[in-house]
């Protein structure tokens, strides 16, 4: 799941005394991986903020507020294979910290206003609200998980540490998750 | 592996890849047809989500966060280290202190002293929040409070470093909100609560065996500074209360 780029970077990082390869060194090394970091994860961390706070704004707010204390933390990051899963659990814990004190308002679920909507076809806008709407109803205790596994590629075990949870219960709530949203959409097929 | 076991493995994830759920799978066409069904299901959940998509200048934001244009005045912080800047984190853990001592005075019950300490120690937590948040981020939680409610930008302001900024109820029964914010000090956290409620009559000092601070009132509210017994508190309660608008 992580950027090849980012590995490249790394391995330039750790290659001092080859004269063919760039040292990147000191806060450059440090930008260049943050930068790596905002160019791979930004939009999953959008889409993810999204579906934890049902608003734009505030999932822009969180993404920023994400990014900044990952810049800050980043010489903690010493596993890039887990950069994705870290930046993820950051923003879980921004929300939470922002949920604990009020709740931002959430848009009003009929109104998505997909992007790039305007060049779909009727029948595909339709499609993608249907998918909304669903995941909208879903009990938190099943959506969450769901949208790690989909958004994020995260596996059962990465879950269940983000969650806190053993992987039996995440397993078992993954199979809730599609069965009810397997019936939810079925119900609502034409004819 | 038997249909049940199989049933809920495919649908915890049906791109499973491991040898003995892809030997399930072959054992049985109904298995596959399964698999395939939810896969085309993942597939439409995907195309859904993905649907939602960052907008256009937020990589730019993001990418600005190291130059320190997304947070111009953390920035500022970051780069001097200041008396004020860590005096104004402090400031915030205070606060909570003078509530709670407040909250003990005799024959004050119900005192915006006692409110405050009440909620200072409510929120202790605060106080080991070391993240930093931008001066941004803390005016929009002031407007969000009350629209119009800020800190200005001055050279002062600019010289703290600010790690929470909230929405609070600092008196939930009464119905009284205000914006709990931590800061540096000097000494330690200091705990700032900005109140718009009735001005109190007169400044008050609060203390207890940890904290001390005060409350002042201003024009739009009450200011509150709480911080450790050596911190520069009335120093900082005049500095905030000369850069907040109402």
């Amino acid at each position: 799941m992580v950027n090849p780029q980012f590995y490249r970077i790394l391995i330039k990082m750790s290659s001092k005394g080859n004269s063919n390869e760039p040292v990147i060194g000191g806060t450059g090394s440090k930008k260049l991986r943050y930068e790596t970091l905002v160019g791979e994860y930004y939009n999953d961390i959008f889409r993810y903020a999204y579906w934890l706070s049902k608003s734009r704004q505030v999932a822009e707010d969180l993404a920023q507020e994400t990014f900044l204390r990952a810049w800050r933390a980043l010489d903690n990051l010493e596993k890039p294979g887990a950069a994705k899963a870290w930046l993820f659990t950051i923003l879980r814990r921004e929300n939470a910290r922002r949920f604990e004190k009020y709740r931002p308002e959430a848009d009003d679920i009929d109104d998505y206003s997909l992007p790039d909507s305007g060049k779909l076809e009727p029948d595909q806008i339709l499609e993608r609200e249907m998918v909304h709407k669903a995941m909208e109803d879903l009990e938190p205790e099943y959506r969450d998980p769901l949208l790690l596994q989909v958004i994020g590629g995260f596996s059962g075990d990465e879950i269940a540490k983000m969650l806190d949870l053993n992987n039996n219960t995440v397993m078992t709530r993954l199979f809730r998750a599609r069965n009810k949203l397997k019936e939810k959409l079925e119900s609502n097929e034409p004819g | 592996m038997d249909d049940q076991l199989f049933l809920e493995r495919a649908h915890a994830n049906p791109h499973d890849d491991s040898a003995e759920f892809l030997l399930a799978v072959s054992e049985n066409p109904a298995r596959q047809e399964l698999v395939e069904s939810l896969k085309v299901l993942d597939k439409r959940l995907e195309s859904g989500l993905t649907a939602i998509s960052a907008p256009e200048h937020l990589k730019k934001t993001l990418l600005n966060i190291p130059e320190g244009t997304l947070h111009p005045d953390t920035q500022a912080v970051s780069a001097n280290d200041s008396f004020w800047r860590r005096n104004f984190q402090y400031a915030a853990g205070l606060v909570v202190a003078v509530g709670v001592i407040a909250m003990m005075l005799p024959g004050r019950a119900n005192s915006l002293e006692e409110v405050v300490m009440r909620h200072l120690y409510s929120e202790l937590s605060f106080l080991e929040d070391h993240t930093p948040v931008s001066m941004s981020y803390v005016n929009n939680v002031m407007s969000s409070n009350r629209d119009g409610m800020a800190f200005l930008q001055s050279p002062d302001m600019d010289n703290i470093e600010i790690d929470v900024s909230e929405d609070c109820w600092v008196d939930f029964q009464n119905g009284v909100k205000g914006v709990h914010i931590v800061m540096k000090g000097n000494v330690g956290q200091i705990t700032v609560m900005v109140i718009p409620n009735e001005p109190i009559a007169g400044q008050v000092a609060i203390s207890d065996e940890r904290f001390e601070g005060v409350i002042t009132p201003t024009s739009g509210g009450n200011l509150v500074v709480i911080g450790e017994k050596d911190e520069s508190i009335q120093q900082y309660s005049t500095m905030l209360a000369a850069n907040i608008s109402w």
